[in-house]
């Protein structure tokens, strides 16, 4: 039988989530793996990408161009806060909490 | 008609952290011999969901764009390597055990080639403080496309 990693390994390669028996795990599952991956992802290309999910991020909370821009400041701040390292990057589910924390303020 | 070109700005920032477990900030102040930006204190509530990761003391030595002139990016740099070459003798004696010290160099940049050059004093003044170079680079470049709003979706979907 097959078990919950198996499961969400085949609905992740298969690009959907068929046969998904709780899609709320699905989804922590397929944030943690777009997490993992992102945290592994260094080198030529990550600030490209990081760009895209930063832009990715501000147009799922609907932000328009100047809180966008607002955005980007507000994530170099935090990061320089926490004691970051420069290529120490947010992952997608941590821009998504700071995308509402912005927007809150 | 030619479009009006819009100058693409770039930021830069220039911080000295001090992080890690920290004794009380006026210690550091008082061994440090500045008074910081700011201070943030492990397990302080920073917003509704976060809460600070480690002590942070942090002076800001420079920050400004790349539309300046020289002259004013020369004064900062100046300011930075002063403020710095002061602090050299404090920041050497910090226990590393406990702590980190860098230049925090933080640049947002609307512009999809360019960088950024640090004067020979200034690396030298972080190299007498035992201080490592973190650099963050963000690129916001102006193709942002803004979300549709719901009335526009409503809209189009009639």
């Amino acid at each position: 039988m097959k078990d919950v990693q198996q499961i969400v390994t085949e609905a992740i390669e298969d690009g959907n989530q068929a046969n998904f028996p709780n899609l709320e795990d699905f989804e922590e599952e397929l944030n943690k793996r777009r997490d993992e991956k992102q945290r592994l992802r260094r080198g030529r290309g990550a600030n490209r990408k990081d760009r895209e999910l930063v832009d990715a991020v501000a147009r799922e909370k609907g932000m328009n161009k100047t809180q966008r821009q607002q955005f980007g400041d507000y994530i170099e701040k935090i990061k320089r806060q926490e004691g970051r390292g420069g290529a120490d990057n947010f992952t997608r589910n941590e821009l998504l909490d700071l995308a509402e924390e912005f927007l809150s303020i | 008609m030619q479009k009006r070109q819009v100058n693409k700005v770039s930021k830069i920032t220039i911080t000295l952290r001090v992080w890690g477990n920290l004794p009380p900030s006026e210690k550091s102040n008082h061994s440090l011999g500045i008074m910081p930006t700011e201070v943030l204190r492990r397990g302080e509530r920073v917003s509704k969901k976060r809460v600070q990761p480690v002590d942070m003391w942090r002076f800001e030595l420079a920050k400004f764009e790349s539309d300046s002139t020289k002259e004013e990016i020369d004064n900062q740099m100046q300011y930075a390597v002063v403020t710095l070459m002061k602090m050299a003798s404090a920041l050497e004696r910090l226990d590393r055990t406990n702590c980190n010290a860098d230049l925090y160099i933080s640049t947002i940049r609307e512009e999809d080639q360019g960088g950024f050059s640090l004067p020979a004093e200034l690396v030298a003044a972080a190299a007498s403080g035992k201080l490592s170079i973190e650099t963050s680079i963000l690129v916001m470049l102006d193709d942002y496309e803004e979300p549709e709003q719901e009335s526009e979706l409503l809209i189009n979907t009639h």
